[in-house]
């Protein structure tokens, strides 16, 4: 029987090994450990065949096989834990160093009996007898154990995130239990007890084995059916219940004699202990194993800083069903939202769902109930599945949810959040319906305002390309000028060559010379048709409305151009002067590249309706700290202090009336806004003012991926 | 009628595309004409010869249409002014430049070179100002 606590102890170590490196055959980790486990499974499980007697003559060669695994434990284990903490490269000489020493143990071991000098035959059998530099090996353990202990404690001190500590944590006790198993070494030197070293390493990865199952240790990330955990610890509780009950009545049968007599009251301490026992690890599986599976703190955590803050509408219900899928561990989430327009409610998100085209009529039951009571439909519970009925069952099969919550906003429903079951089996408890009916409601109003938000934008949007075709309006005079001179001239140019035919003009010319009249003359019709056309496609791309995309190489100087060309003659026309002064390499901004040429055309063309008679306007751009900086100075009546506070206001305007709408630069400093810029302004009456932007520096890739890494 | 020779021209234009192309229409038909791209320089070429109808554009770099048709007028001389230009402000600038004294306002594109040669040429022969538009 001796031999069986190592048979065992080694299979568990196989099995753990292997599971923990096939879950992410990547990761060193988890390769460090898996050859940890097979160390620790080729001494236990050689000590189970030295145990067993079953190869006699062979003793030698079992030994030293199982001494060799158990050589580059102590190293095995230091390098995990050096891989685990991220300290590879710090402990590299020291663990180089324990490799190296090992294969010398290892060869005093296979070559020499200096390691091991022979065997003890102690009463559960042979045991190896610690040869004269068996010490030495001692020594390298001691030191990598202590250090073991330090550096963990290193990097539990350095540890702030809630998850990693714990994982450390129980890496911690994990090691603090191996230790102990150490004292099988003292066997090796002739005290005869049985080597019970075994305990140490089961209790020891059963910690690592619980760390897992709780903490993602090792990245490994395991949901255990309920069910499943309850069955098997209730049969093997019952079977060791039993067994207990067995022995007592082969006692009893001493008294009583007959046997089935004597089995009697077993039998009925059995039955009566059945219901007792089963809600005995009822609550032990669900208070030790399951229940506080995920935080709610985190959850509410992630909610209210992550979550209910974004105020982009299809990034918000995202993020809801991920966040709450991912922390509650969810098979599936969505949420449903109104259309008004179709008198329906329709799932906008979902995570985990096959179907995700799925949409429920305004008059539909689990709708109408929802929206009437303002009330959550459990599934799990019964007495509320009675009362509803077998539409309502059907729906939510449909839905796959297991919990469906209304979002109300006021009196009226806008969306459903909609919850499928828990992967682990569980039911939603009293506990999760208390956090998740107000976080509901927050989310109510998240929604709320992203549509609003929404809704605002577009009208914003409207706006500025009203005002933007107002000012096309202002600007034709230039831009008409720019077209109808290159069309009145090639018109002119051709009507006159087919005069000149027609009239006679050209009798006394040679084919020679009316063929190079004519190819003089294409020319110049090419040369006037290119300037309309240049005109004209900057005009409509201008004119097109702003796709709202951010792009990352904008140069600031190239959008200036686009606007100065469509402004520059009207601006001679009015005697002002455009003057730029753009610093060389300007670093490239991230901005949408139409509302950058909005923005500069709003300001230039303010800038010039400031200047009466003659003036200029000068643009300077430079890097300025970790920014772009534009400064736009025109020599215009400047602004006064009072209307300088006001004049990115809505609907302020000092200007007659007809002649601005007063949203130009209250649009100018929104959409600067949005393109991670500032706008301020500055100004002197008389002498002119000066518009200040700044925009964000675009960041190339690979800086940013680095800034992410050393950030995280 | 005055006579049967062809009226001279004075073009001032800033779009010296457009000047060289009058230019190179009236000249082979038997028309004196002098262009130029510049109010001032206009105005100096005026107090030297003898013109009898002006090509003008309104807004140009420096001295304006108008105001050229301003000095003209009082130059106290018979030269007919035709402003052509791409300027369009619904009529009001045409109405009140006709009203000052201009014979004709055509807006650019100009439609015909051949339509403004015979505006040219009834300008020219015209004695009344101003009651063409």
């Amino acid at each position: 029987m001796y031999y069986m606590p190592p048979l065992i102890t080694s299979l568990w170590f196989l099995f753990l090994g292997i599971f923990v490196f096939v879950k992410n055959k990547e990761s060193n980790t988890n390769k460090c450990f898996m050859f940890l486990c097979l160390a620790t499974f080729i001494w236990q499980f050689s000590w189970f065949i030295l145990f067993s007697s079953m190869f006699k003559g062979l003793n030698t060669t079992i030994i030293n096989i199982g001494y060799s695994g158990i050589i580059f434990i102590p190293i095995v284990y230091y390098h995990f834990l050096a891989t685990f903490l991220n300290r590879q490269k710090k402990e590299s000489l020291l663990i180089n160093f324990s490799y190296f020493a090992g294969l010398i143990f290892l060869y005093l071991l296979w070559g020499t009996r200096k390691f091991i000098s022979g065997s003890y035959d102690y009463y559960w059998g042979p045991y190896p007898e610690a040869g004269i530099i068996h010490p030495a090996y001692l020594l390298l353990l001691v030191f990598l154990a202590m250090r073991g202990v330090y550096i963990l404690a290193k990097g539990l001190r350095d540890t702030n995130t809630t998850g990693r500590y714990n994982q450390i944590k129980y890496v911690f006790f994990s090691l603090l239990f191996y230790i102990p198993a150490s004292s099988d070494f003292i066997v090796n030197y002739g005290k005869e007890f049985y080597p019970i070293g075994f305990i140490f390493i089961l209790i020891s990865f059963a910690i690592i084995a619980y760390a897992i199952v709780r903490h993602q240790l090792l990245n490994i990330e395991i949901i255990i059916k309920k069910t499943l955990v309850f069955a098997g610890l209730f049969v093997a509780s019952y079977a060791v219940f039993t067994s207990f009950a067995y022995l007592g009545s082969v006692v009893f049968e001493n008294v009583v004699k007959n046997r089935w007599i004597a089995m009697a009251p077993s039998v009925l301490v059995v039955v009566l202990m059945l219901r007792p026992l089963e809600n005995f690890l009822r609550n032990a599986t669900d208070r030790y194993l399951f229940q506080k599976k995920y935080d709610y703190k985190q959850l509410l955590k992630t909610f209210t800083e992550e979550v209910l803050t974004v105020l982009d509408l299809q990034n918000l219900v995202n993020l809801t069903v991920n966040k709450l899928a991912d922390i509650i561990k969810l098979e599936n989430a969505s949420i449903l939202l109104q259309d008004e327009e179709k008198n329906e409610f329709k799932i906008v998100v979902s995570a985990g769902l096959e179907d995700a085209e799925y949409e429920l009529p305004d008059e539909e039951k689990v709708v109408t109930y929802l929206r009437e009571t303002g009330k959550y439909i459990l599934l799990d519970d019964i007495e509320q599945k009675k009362l509803l009925g077998k539409q309502i069952e059907k729906t939510l099969s449909d839905l796959q949810a297991d919990l469906v919550i209304p979002l109300l906003r006021q009196r009226s429903m806008i969306g459903i959040l909609s919850l499928g079951k828990k992967k682990s089996d569980e039911e939603f408890t009293q506990d999760d319906i208390d956090i998740l009916l107000p976080l509901a409601k927050t989310l109510a109003i998240a929604i709320t305002n992203a549509q609003l938000f929404e809704k605002l934008s577009e009208a914003q949007a409207q706006a500025a390309q009203r005002e933007k075709m107002a000012v096309i309006g202002t600007l034709s005079a230039g831009i008409n000028h720019e077209i109808c001179n290159p069309l009145g001239i090639t018109r002119g140019l051709c009507e006159m060559f087919l005069l000149n035919l027609e009239e006679g003009v050209y009798k006394d010319k040679t084919p020679q010379e009316l063929l190079k009249k004519a190819r003089e003359i294409m020319e110049k019709i090419i040369h006037e048709t290119d300037r309309a056309t240049v005109i004209t496609r900057k005009l409509s791309s201008f004119a097109k409305p702003s796709k709202g995309v951010i792009e990352g190489d904008v140069k600031l100087e190239k959008e200036l151009d686009e606007v100065i060309a469509l402004v520059e003659h009207d601006l001679k026309l009015d005697n002002i002067a455009v003057i730029k002064e753009f610093e060389e390499d300007l670093p490239l901004i991230a901005a949408d590249r139409k509302q950058v040429q909005e923005i500069f055309f709003n300001i230039i063309r303010n800038a010039a309706q400031s200047i009466a008679g003659s003036g200029k306007i000068t643009i300077r751009a430079f890097r300025d700290n970790k920014k772009v900086r534009v400064d736009i100075e025109d020599t215009g009546t400047g602004i006064t202090s009072d209307n300088l506070e006001r004049i990115f206001d809505p609907f302020f305007t000092t200007k007659e009336p007809g002649k601005g709408t007063g949203l130009g630069l209250f649009i100018v400093r929104q959409i600067v806004e949005r393109n991670n810029g500032q706008i301020f302004v500055r100004s002197k009456p008389e002498k002119g003012t000066i518009f200040t932007l700044t925009f964000e520096i675009m960041v190339p890739e690979e800086d940013m991926a680095f800034e992410a890494k050393s950030g995280s | 009628m005055r006579t049967m020779e062809k009226p001279r021209i004075l073009s001032i234009d800033d779009e010296t595309s457009f000047t060289d192309l009058l230019k190179q229409y009236f000249e082979p038909r038997g028309y004196q004409i002098d262009i130029t791209s510049e109010g001032s320089a206009g105005l100096e070429l005026l107090k030297k010869g003898r013109y009898d109808v002006v090509l003008l554009d309104l807004k140009m770099e420096g001295l304006d249409g108008d105001e050229v048709m301003r000095e003209i007028k009082g130059m106290d001389v018979d030269i007919k002014t035709i402003f052509i230009t791409a300027f369009n402000d619904a009529g009001k600038t045409k109405t009140r430049l006709l009203k000052e004294g201009a014979y004709a306002f055509i807006e650019k594109p100009v439609t015909s070179l051949k339509e403004l040669e015979n505006l040219v040429l009834e300008a020219a022969n015209s004695d009344k100002k101003g009651d063409l538009s």
